[in-house]
């Protein structure tokens, strides 16, 4: 019986090391994008028409993508919580970690793209939606070279 | 000049190809040549993209009914041909002649079945992707879960290093016919007409 409680402690023992700082990073990066995929997603179903144009939540989401876009990330970017470290859990390629700077770069961008809505976001559905290609364009240009498809 | 006289006996010239199956080739050239351009270096607004898909879709469209309806040498019948076929066609393949064949050869078959297929199912993954970035997500994207249409986005790129290397076989094909072969592929395209073997109905 002993023999057994060991055998199975000693098998369970690599998952209980492996749920440690590293896939918390992973969660919260990944916590940190579904942060930024919600505010963007109220400004794109009010761009499509899903829902109604509401300046007050259009703004509130700005806002938020600018606070967003000013977080400073690195401790997001762990050493070794790349796709190649995690392949279930994250998209995350591991050349990023080649490129910090660019991967930052590209947060600033997405960062100017936010403060180009905030200033826009409650003049109207149409210059608010004109604003939303820069953000998405953001999105995309770290989607394209940093996230595995 | 004229080919007439260097023509071998039992092969003579025929229009082959019907102006709409041409156009329709030269078309898809265009839109796909653009829609691939634009996915990978075109600006992060697609809206461009889209429309080249959509064309393609409406070609695609053309190419199915002209497969059922169309004139003998574009029916897929026509080129639908069985393994005993294809491999005598490709064991001679190498033979430094021109094939003289009357339509889609029995190797030719299978890379005009294989771009279809390869396009009908980009232009699918294309309408249900979510590439996740709010501006250029997939009219239909949101007909299908969260997790089909972001998997639809990475088929949809998948699927297009599969029509890029379709694409290149297709060039590298057309290359070996006219250099090796010594048979242009490339002007039946254009001109509908084509020297074929008289022993085979087109």
């Amino acid at each position: 019986m002993r023999k057994a409680i060991i055998t199975a402690i000693a098998l369970a023992l690599p998952t209980t090391l492996a749920a440690g700082p590293m896939e918390d990073t992973i969660a919260a990066r990944q916590g940190y994008f579904k942060l930024l995929g919600a505010n963007i997603g109220v400004l794109a179903s009010m761009a499509k028409g899903e829902r109604d144009y509401e300046a007050a939540a259009a703004q509130a989401a700005a806002g938020n993508l600018v606070t967003l876009s000013n977080y400073k990330l690195d401790h997001l970017f762990m050493p070794g919580t790349s796709a190649d470290d995690f392949p279930d859990k994250t998209r995350a390629l591991a050349k990023i970690w080649d490129d910090l700077p660019d991967v930052q770069s590209k947060v600033a961008d997405l960062n100017k793209a936010a403060l180009a809505m905030q200033q826009v976001a409650a003049n109207g559905k149409g210059e608010m939606a004109g604003a939303l290609g820069g953000v998405g364009g953001a999105c995309k240009a770290c989607h394209d070279n940093y996230r595995a498809k | 000049m004229s080919d007439q006289t260097t023509r071998p006996e039992g092969i003579e010239e025929i229009r082959l190809w019907d102006p709409a199956l041409r156009l329709f080739h030269w078309a898809l050239v265009v839109c796909v040549v653009a829609a691939w351009g634009l996915g990978q270096f075109g600006p992060s607004i697609m809206t461009l993209h889209f429309y080249f898909g959509y064309a393609v879709a409406a070609l695609l469209a053309f190419r199915v009914v002209w497969g059922l309806f169309g004139p003998p040498p574009a029916r897929f019948s026509h080129f639908l041909y069985g393994p005993g076929a294809t491999l005598r066609y490709a064991a001679q393949i190498g033979r430094r002649a021109p094939s003289y064949w009357p339509g889609h050869s029995p190797l030719g078959a299978l890379s005009v079945f294989a771009l279809l297929a390869v396009l009908v199912a980009q232009v699918g993954t294309g309408l249900y992707a979510d590439p996740d970035d709010f501006i250029n997500v997939g009219p239909l994207a949101d007909t299908v879960s969260r997790d089909t249409a972001l998997a639809a986005a990475g088929w949809h790129y998948r699927l297009s290093l599969v029509v890029l290397a379709l694409v290149l076989l297709h060039l590298a094909a057309i290359a070996f016919y006219k250099l090796w072969k010594r048979e242009d592929l490339v002007r039946p395209m254009i001109t509908g007409r084509k020297a074929v073997r008289r022993d085979r109905q087109a």
